[in-house]
This record gives structure tokens, C-alpha cells and sequence, in this order.
């Protein structure tokens, strides 16, 4: 029997995004279709629970995660991703906070904008309810986004692609998803390949305007496609040669992934708290306050 | 003898293509024979790999006359996958070929497909891996492997299968000549372990002379010569007309390079101490954030209007090097001169005036859909005023020949690999650069691509531009280049003149110099 989750595999998507190279934590040995589902599962829940207290809750519970996954989210590598994040962030609050109205005590400022003839064009309202509203969807959108990290550089493409033949997603699918991989790699290669082939023929990538820069993608774009279709092409061609059918009844499994005990109790764990979300959502009470409440 | 592929009166054409590929070929191979497929570019040599495997007629659009049976089976009528887990076909290109992320899962694929239970899997991928010399590299990514390895790789996916015909389209011309020579030390191995019929397409005649007991000729789509690979020699002129090199052995390459060049080389040694130096490399050291250290300690001094030659086996850090001459990598030890000032003083564009650069795949460095727009990008990223640019343009497609193609294609994705490299060099060329470096300009191209490319070069030189290639090209390397820089594992081990390096069998082991 050959398990593959004996040696480690690496994440390309953690390679190419963030150079970094994940290292052993609890989660590797874990089967690649139970992260997804912790990803699925707590992200549905973000989404659902209505209270920011449970959603400060399930924001903890996604840092003991993270450190759990010993993701160094404060390394150099992470560092540029998480300002775009952090910046993205601060636009959505402040674009709740100006853009919508929310009853309840004003608090910060209410100030009527007059532009011409006198009339009513618009106004600020910035109530209570309005910063506990725009601080509620940044809390959410941050509990994704750190999911989304912890599936990234937790499930390598190799593990993902057994894990989803080994529960019988069928493998046209899973070659798709491989293949997707595999192009992200070579297209990382050609990109900087043909980026230093238009350096070479004089075109300037730093200090020029934004309109220039477009141009200059769109060539590298058009290079790039060529590419990546003559690639595709060849591909397709080899798989093809080698007589690999997309559906075939003989097709054996070389890479078993077997659910543990580990799994199963994640798993367990997991939907009881899906259920318990879908819960408090329905009867719009929180968390904390339940367990106030039975004290 | 076992008939095992049978062409009768067959014809081809693809859909897009204007002319038949293949015209009337009658063809029978027996089993057990080792097949050698020679010819130009464009003669017809893949679509016959492709009409054996069954990709044409079952999964290319085209035109069919004739019938072709394999194994006993017509490929018009059997399926795909039959075919392909029978008759194994290996490319060029070892990149695409390496579909999943590991080698034991690239192997594994294929036999999961023929329904074989895991122990037998596991049996089969460590047999095809011993088998290719590979033995323990079952859980490297391709990234890890180099390309020799690669189509190592790509052979024991296919052997595993144990196919009972084996096609090989080119599959060495991607790669340096250890590559190869791992590539044809295997097929040896495997002609004689296995009574398999292999059937290979190369451009290396000679290996196809050491290997193969039949070689068929084609041009433009027709059979023109097919007998025993001793006879082929014999026909001599039917070789020239077609473009195929004759080889000579390797001592009177270099007897005849040495006599050949012998004057120049004295005028170039003499000359040396009046010319100017153009680039200058000191104490050059260089390594990768992955910690490989690619460059050591390199100091090397190139002048106004030589032809160098910088060899060395892949991963020697030929290519580093090249880069930090036009400042696409800056030095982290030691410093780079041009004319005298250090590189990262220039400009992006200014450097571009003054040294291009030729990628090997020109599809690399191609951005635009007409080869005019093409032709005139670099001009115009360097603002030259539009008189200027017109007259370098009509210029330089009169000097490269491409204005047929310009008048025949629309666009320049329906050129061949060999007219898009010689677009890609115009495209360089027309910024009149004083330094021109070119990678690898020869492979997979027929002989006499090799030959119409390497006289232009050697124009230019005449023209006092400096030229420097990388190449493994043994043929290149003794005819055209002036002097050869010879490096190793990042360090610089000689610059001296070609005729030199000929005639030092300790330096040509080191650069991984061998006929091929």
C-alpha cells in the first residue's frame, strides 16, 4: 500500500504566490477533503452567524488555526498580500459607513452635502448600527480571507487531486484540476520569461504610466496566450498518445487516501458546528448570549 | 517477419494545411525493426508518427486517402485508447509531456488507465525507472528534474505500459548533449533488452547511423529513400539536396575547423590587444533566492567585434551570465562593465541600443500580431522618429527575406518555428545593436536552417558586431564561433580560441563537447 501522505508535498500555489514552503504542522497528515471542508464549512458560517460576538469567536478560532497550520502570516512573503488585504478592508468599512444607513444613535457626524439649485443631493449618517454593521462584514471578510490563506498553503495541489479521486470524484475532474496546476507552474515560467524579453527590447516596467503599463501587459497577454495554447495543445496531444481515456471502468486507483480517526472527528466537530450556526442564525440570538443566559 | 505496420497508398492533409503532407506512401515495417525518419523541416515526418498512433486520422481534422494498419488493426476504424496504450509515442518537448506533479504519478497514470491492481503499479513504475537510470527519483516534481530527465521520464511512463511499438519524434533536440546522450544510451538499451519496434525521428544523422538498421528519407510528403541506414551514405547527393548533414568524425571536425580558421584565429590574437574591451566581468558572483549559487568568481573580458562561443553543460550558468551583461540580473558580488561603465548605470532602453537578445523559443519574445508591428515594437519603445523607422524596417526584411511571408500571413502566429526565429532576430536586429546574444539559435532546426542562420550571424560579425551564443552545437561551436568561454558549475574555467579548444580533449569533456 502506498499512502502518499508519507512524504510531503508542497503547495504550488503556495510556491508561486508567496515563495514559501509550508512546514509540518497537525494538519499535514490530515486527508486533503477534510481541509476543504473546515474551509467550506467555517466560511458558510461567517457568513450565516449574525452576532459580531460569535463572529469575534470564530475569528480566534481561526487564528489558533493559522498558528496550529504554522503559517507565518507576518513573514516577509505574506507581507504584500496581507496590506492589499488590509487596505481592501478599510475600503469596504469606510464605504459601509458612508454609504449606508443603518437606524440607532448617530454618533459620528449627520451633514447634508447642497450641490446646485439648492437641492438635496446627498448626506452622511453614520450611526452606531452603521460602524457595528461595516465592522461586522470586514470581520467576516477577514475570517475568509484567512481560511482562504490556510487552505492555500495547507493543501498541496498533489494531496488534493488523490484526495478527491480517493472519495470518487470522477477523473476527468480531477486531471482538470491537475492540469490547472501544472499550466500555473509553466505559466509562471513563461511569464517572467517573456516580461525580461520585452526589458530587453527597451520596455520600461518601472516609473511609467498607468496606461503604459496596460499596454505592455497586453503584449506580454498576447505572447503569453500563444503560449499557453500551443502548450495546452501539446498536452492535450500526450495524454491523448498515451491512450488515457476520460471515463474508463477499468481505471484502478494507485494513490489511496483513507479517512482516519483524526478526520472523522474534524469532520464530526465541524458539522455540529454548522448546524449549531444555522441555529443561532435562525433564531437571531448569539452565542455568548446563550451561554449567559444559562448562567 | 512479423508485418506490424502497413501503409497502403496513403494520403494525408490537414485541414489548414494548403498541400497534401503525405502523398501515396507504401510503407511496411517489420517487428523488431529499429527505424530511423529523416528530412527537412515540414517534410512530413511527425504526421507519419501521428498516422501510426492513431492521433491522425481519429483525433486530427484532415483529409485521408489509403488505409494504415498497425498491429492489425485499420486506425480509421480502431479506438484511440487502444492504439495508445499499444503504440507509445514520445515528443519533443519534455515539458508538456510531464503532465501530473510527480514522476511515480506520471508513470502511475498511464497503468491506473490499463486497470493493472496497485502492487502491479508499483512493480511497473520502479521497473520503468531502473530501466531509464532514474531509480529513487519517484517523488521529484518536474521542476526538480532537468530536461534530459524529463524525457527519461516521458520513456519509462511509456515503457510501463509496455507498448508493443515505440515512437520517438525528435525527442532529444530540446536537449544539451548529456541529455541526449542519456536519451540514446537508453533507446540502446531497451532496443536490445526488448524485441520492440522503434521507430525514431531525429536529425542526427549520426546517431541514426550508429542506431537504426533501416532509415527512410522523406520530402515533402513522399518516400524517397528507404533501405539499410550503411546504404544511406551512399547516397550522397540526395542527403545534400535534402538538407541533411553528412557527418564527419569528430577529428576531422576539428582538423578541418583548425585549418579553416587557423589564419583568422592568429589575426584575431593579434588584433585582441588593439580592440577595445566591451564587456568587462569582474569577480562576478551570483546566486538564486533557492541558494543555488549559479555564478563564481567570474572575471572574463570580451572586446569590440568578436564571435564567442560560450559552452558548457546545462546548469553550468551560461545563462546567468548572459543576463547580467544586458542588466536583466544584477551583480551581488563583483561588477559588469560595458564600454567602461558599470551596467546598472545604463538604462533599460539604453542597453537595449546596445546589446539584443535572441531567446531560444521565439515564442518568448514575440508580442505582436503582424511581423511589421513586430519589426518596428523595440523602435518604437526607443521613440526613434518614424522616418528612421520605416527605412531600418524595409531594411531589415530585405536583409532577413521575410517580406513573402509578410505578404502570405496575417498574422504572425501561423509561422513556422523556423520563420519565427529568424522574426524574433530581425526584431532584434533592426535596433542595430553592437553586441548581439543568442540562445541556443539551433535547436530543432534541420541542417540547412542551421546553416541559412549561423551565415547571417556571420555576416553581422563580418559587420564588426560582437556576437556572442550559447550553443551546445558542436558544429556551430567549430565553424563559426572565433573563441569559446568555457564554464562549470558557475565557475569560469577558460576563455581561448576555438582552435585551441579543438585540440584539448580535457577542455571538450568538461564543456560536454561530443558529436551528436
Amino acid at each position: 500500500m502506498v499512502f502518499i501522505n508519507e512524504v510531503r508535498y508542497i503547495s504550488t500555489l503556495s510556491k508561486t504566490f508567496f515563495s514559501y514552503i509550508p512546514s509540518n504542522s497537525i494538519f499535514t497528515k490530515v486527508h486533503p477533503i477534510t481541509k476543504i471542508l473546515i474551509v467550506f464549512i467555517l466560511s458558510i458560517s461567517a457568513l450565516i452567524l449574525p452576532n459580531i460576538f460569535d463572529l469575534l469567536v470564530l475569528f480566534i478560532f481561526d487564528i489558533i488555526l493559522i498558528t496550529l497550520a504554522k503559517i507565518p502570516l507576518f513573514s516577509k512573503g505574506f507581507r504584500k498580500i496581507i496590506i492589499f488585504f488590509l487596505l481592501a478592508n478599510v475600503t469596504i468599512f469606510i464605504a459601509w459607513c458612508f454609504f449606508s444607513e443603518k437606524e440607532g444613535e448617530i454618533i459620528f457626524f449627520e451633514q447634508y452635502i447642497v450641490l446646485a439649485e439648492d437641492k438635496l443631493v446627498w448626506h452622511i449618517l453614520i450611526t452606531e448600527n452603521t460602524i457595528l454593521k461595516a465592522f461586522n462584514v470586514s470581520l467576516r471578510s477577514i475570517i475568509m480571507f484567512l481560511l482562504m490563506l490556510f487552505f492555500f498553503i495547507g493543501v498541496s495541489d498533489r494531496d488534493l487531486i488523490h484526495g478527491l479521486r480517493s472519495v470518487k470524484v470522477p477523473f476527468s475532474i480531477s486531471l482538470m484540476i491537475n492540469l490547472t496546476f501544472r499550466g500555473l507552474s509553466i505559466f509562471q515560467q513563461e511569464y517572467s520569461i517573456v516580461k525580461e524579453a520585452m526589458m530587453t527590447r527597451g520596455v520600461e516596467f518601472d516609473h511609467i504610466s498607468i496606461p503604459q503599463k496596460i499596454r505592455n501587459f497586453i503584449s506580454i497577454f498576447i505572447a503569453l496566450v500563444i503560449l499557453l495554447f500551443k502548450r495546452a495543445e501539446e498536452m492535450s496531444a500526450s495524454i491523448e498518445a498515451r491512450g488515457i481515456p476520460l471515463r474508463s471502468k477499468h481505471r484502478t486507483l494507485y494513490h489511496y487516501f483513507p479517512f482516519k480517526k483524526k478526520d472523522y472527528l474534524i469532520l464530526a466537530s465541524l458539522f455540529m458546528f454548522l448546524f449549531f450556526s444555522i441555529y443561532l442564525a435562525i433564531i437571531n440570538k448569539s452565542f455568548v448570549f446563550l451561554i449567559l443566559e444559562l448562567f | 517477419m512479423k508485418t506490424v505496420i502497413e501503409f497502403k497508398d496513403f494520403s494525408w492533409k490537414y485541414k489548414a494545411s494548403r498541400d497534401l503532407v503525405l502523398k501515396s506512401i507504401n510503407l511496411k515495417i517489420f517487428q523488431g525493426e529499429f527505424i530511423g525518419i529523416m528530412g527537412s523541416t515540414g517534410a512530413g515526418k511527425s504526421t507519419l508518427c501521428y498516422c501510426i498512433n492513431g492521433l491522425i486520422p481519429l483525433r486530427t481534422q484532415g483529409w485521408i486517402k489509403g488505409t494504415v494498419n498497425v498491429l492489425s488493426k485499420n486506425t480509421r476504424t480502431a479506438k484511440m485508447t487502444e492504439l495508445g496504450q499499444r503504440i507509445g509515442l514520445i515528443f519533443q518537448d519534455p515539458e508538456t509531456q510531464f503532465v501530473m506533479m510527480t514522476v511515480e504519478d506520471e508513470i502511475a497514470l498511464g497503468l491506473e488507465t490499463l486497470g493493472l491492481d496497485r502492487e502491479e503499479i508499483k512493480n511497473r513504475i520502479h521497473w520503468a525507472l531502473k530501466l531509464v537510470d532514474l531509480s529513487g527519483f519517484e517523488q521529484k516534481s518536474p521542476e526538480e528534474l532537468s530536461g534530459g530527465q524529463k524525457q527519461r521520464v516521458a520513456i519509462a511512463s511509456i515503457m510501463a505500459m509496455r507498448p508493443e511499438i515505440l515512437i520517438l519524434d525528435e525527442p532529444t533536440s530540446d536537449l544539451d548533449p548529456q541529455g541526449k546522450n542519456e536519451v540514446f544510451e537508453i533507446l540502446e538499451k531497451i532496443r536490445k533488452e526488448f524485441n520492440l519496434t522503434i521507430i525514431l525521428v531525429s536529425h542526427k544523422t549520426k546517431k541514426i547511423l550508429q542506431f537504426c538498421n533501416r532509415v527512410l528519407l522523406l520530402d515533402d510528403g513522399e518516400i524517397k529513400f528507404d533501405g539499410e541506414s550503411s546504404q544511406l551514405l551512399e547516397h550522397e547527393e540526395l542527403l545534400m539536396k535534402l538538407g541533411i548533414y553528412i557527418p564527419i568524425n569528430m577529428s576531422q571536425i576539428g582538423n578541418s575547423a583548425s585549418l579553416k580558421l587557423s589564419e583568422q584565429i592568429n589575426s584575431v590574437n593579434t588584433i585582441t590587444l588593439e580592440r577595445e574591451s566591451l564587456i568587462e566581468v569582474s569577480h562576478l558572483s551570483f546566486t538564486y533566492p533557492n541558494n543555488t549559487q549559479a555564478l563564481k568568481d567570474i572575471n572574463l573580458e570580451i572586446y569590440n567585434g568578436e564571435f564567442i562561443a560560450i559552452i558548457g553543460r546545462n546548469g553550468s550558468g551560461k545563462t546567468t551570465l548572459i543576463k547580467h551583461f544586458n542588466g536583466l540580473l544584477k551583480p551581488q558580488q563583483g561588477e559588469v562593465l560595458l564600454s567602461g561603465m558599470p551596467v546598472t548605470q545604463y538604462s533599460i532602453t539604453e542597453i537595449a541600443k546596445t546589446i539584443g537578445y535572441c531567446y531560444q523559443n521565439p515564442d518568448h519574445q514575440l508580442f505582436k500580431n503582424t511581423i511589421r508591428e513586430e519589426i518596428e515594437f523595440g523602435l518604437k519603445n526607443l521613440k526613434f522618429p518614424d522616418e528612421e523607422i520605416l527605412n531600418r524596417y524595409i531594411e531589415i526584411i530585405d536583409l532577413l527575406d521575410l517580406k513573402k511571408f509578410e505578404e502570405i500571413y496575417e498574422s504572425t502566429f501561423y509561422l513556422s518555428k523556423g520563420i519565427r526565429q529568424r522574426l524574433a532576430l530581425a526584431s532584434v536586429l533592426v535596433l542595430k545593436p553592437a553586441v548581439l546574444i543568442i540562445d541556443e539559435p539551433t535547436t530543432g532546426q534541420d541542417y540547412r536552417m542551421i546553416e541559412e542562420f549561423m551565415k547571417i550571424l556571420q555576416d553581422l560579425h563580418e559587420k564588426n558586431h560582437t556576437i556572442i551564443i550559447i550553443t551546445h552545437d558542436p558544429r556551430v561551436i567549430a565553424y563559426y564561433s572565433k573563441a569559446v568561454v568555457i564554464l562549470d558549475d558557475g565557475r569560469l574555467i577558460k576563455k581561448l580560441p576555438t582552435q585551441e579548444f579543438l585540440k584539448n580533449e580535457e577542455l571538450k569533456k568538461i564543456a560536454a563537447y561530443t558529436l551528436v
